[in-house]
């Protein structure tokens, strides 16, 4: 059983990522409130997955879709603790600049995510762009009354969520019927075109 | 492009430790929300040191041609399986470490969930 190179499935931990941004960017700005026991359950199944698709990737020897998804993965672990959890009288929020500060870094990993993705394809960049956004607005919308960061977050998380649900379709017809898709292709050295 | 980013990625890991602890002497925090940052942290670090092999291994794999003889097929399994069993591990410790609301540790978790009891011990004829 020799490792391979590229040959794992970032389709699981894409699926995964699009309800945890979304539904929890939608319910943070009271746009769809979800009840916290089912925002909980989706946030944890959607990091075990994230986890599970980033360890499966670095079993094979994809380092970058570790990268991206075991930290994703556990992220959303410690949003359940900060969010969700409080919600369902279990310990306490923390405080707004503990908050800030926590999902500031989270976006700026996000915005390193994103510049690592400027050698992928369309629709991976859109992901990561919009999530780095998600974030940053979040962490704003943490200390700032104004109901415009709330919205951009709101936004952002659901164009995210989109752009994930996207890119992982695309990379299992890509994967299946060996067709690339709109945005999920890019041009390698040679010129030729390759799709992830 | 992966060596430069696994470099910004450590250096994130650091400056989320670096700015957990001014703002703990300054008082501006609580240890409360160490573990989240302690994790954050290692995960940065941890992604930046991936990023590295990756990029170092993308410049083996351009020198090298002939592969490494293969092992027997029982070690392989059980290094896969290992390695599985241990990552998963030391995930499921770093997730339960992050998903600790404030104000509540593992250990009174524990100790104050309730025990099973019977449909019908409360019950008074």
């Amino acid at each position: 059983m020799a490792p391979q190179a590229s040959a794992s499935h970032p389709a699981l931990g894409y699926i995964a990522l699009a309800p945890c941004v979304s539904l929890f960017a939608l319910d943070h700005n009271h746009l769809l409130p979800v009840p916290p026991a089912l925002l909980g359950s989706i946030l944890l199944l959607g990091g075990v997955l994230m986890v599970f698709s980033g360890v499966h990737a670095q079993q094979r020897r994809d380092n970058s879709t570790a990268v991206r998804f075991v930290p994703l993965g556990l992220f959303w672990f410690s949003m359940l603790g900060f969010y969700i959890l409080p919600k369902l009288a279990i310990g306490s929020a923390p405080a707004p600049l503990s908050l800030l500060i926590y999902l500031t870094f989270w976006g700026l990993f996000a915005a390193l995510l994103f510049l690592g993705s400027f050698a992928g394809n369309l629709a991976v960049q859109l992901t990561f762009c919009a999530l780095m956004i998600n974030l940053l607005a979040m962490a704003s919308g943490e200390i700032r009354s104004n109901p415009f960061f709330a919205d951009l977050a709101a936004i952002a998380g659901t164009l995210a969520g989109l752009a994930a649900l996207y890119t992982a379709a695309a990379n299992l017809r890509c994967r299946w019927q060996e067709r690339s898709l709109t945005l999920l292709s890019t041009k390698n050295k040679a010129g030729s075109s390759v799709s992830h | 492009m992966n060596a430069n980013l696994s470099q910004q990625m450590s250096l994130l890991g650091v400056a989320a430790v670096l700015c957990y602890a001014l703002l703990l002497s300054a008082d501006l925090v609580t240890f409360e929300v160490m573990p989240q940052f302690v994790v954050s942290a290692l995960i940065f670090i941890t992604s930046g040191r991936l990023l590295r092999s990756r990029a170092s291994r993308e410049d083996d794999d351009a020198e090298k041609t002939a592969k490494s003889a293969r092992s027997e097929a029982d070690w392989q399994w059980l290094s896969l399986l290992l390695n599985w069993c241990m990552s998963l591990l030391v995930l499921g410790i770093m997730a339960l470490w992050l998903m600790k609301p404030i104000g509540i540790d593992l250990l009174k978790t524990v100790q104050q969930s309730t025990a099973h009891d019977s449909y019908f011990s409360g019950y008074i004829p």
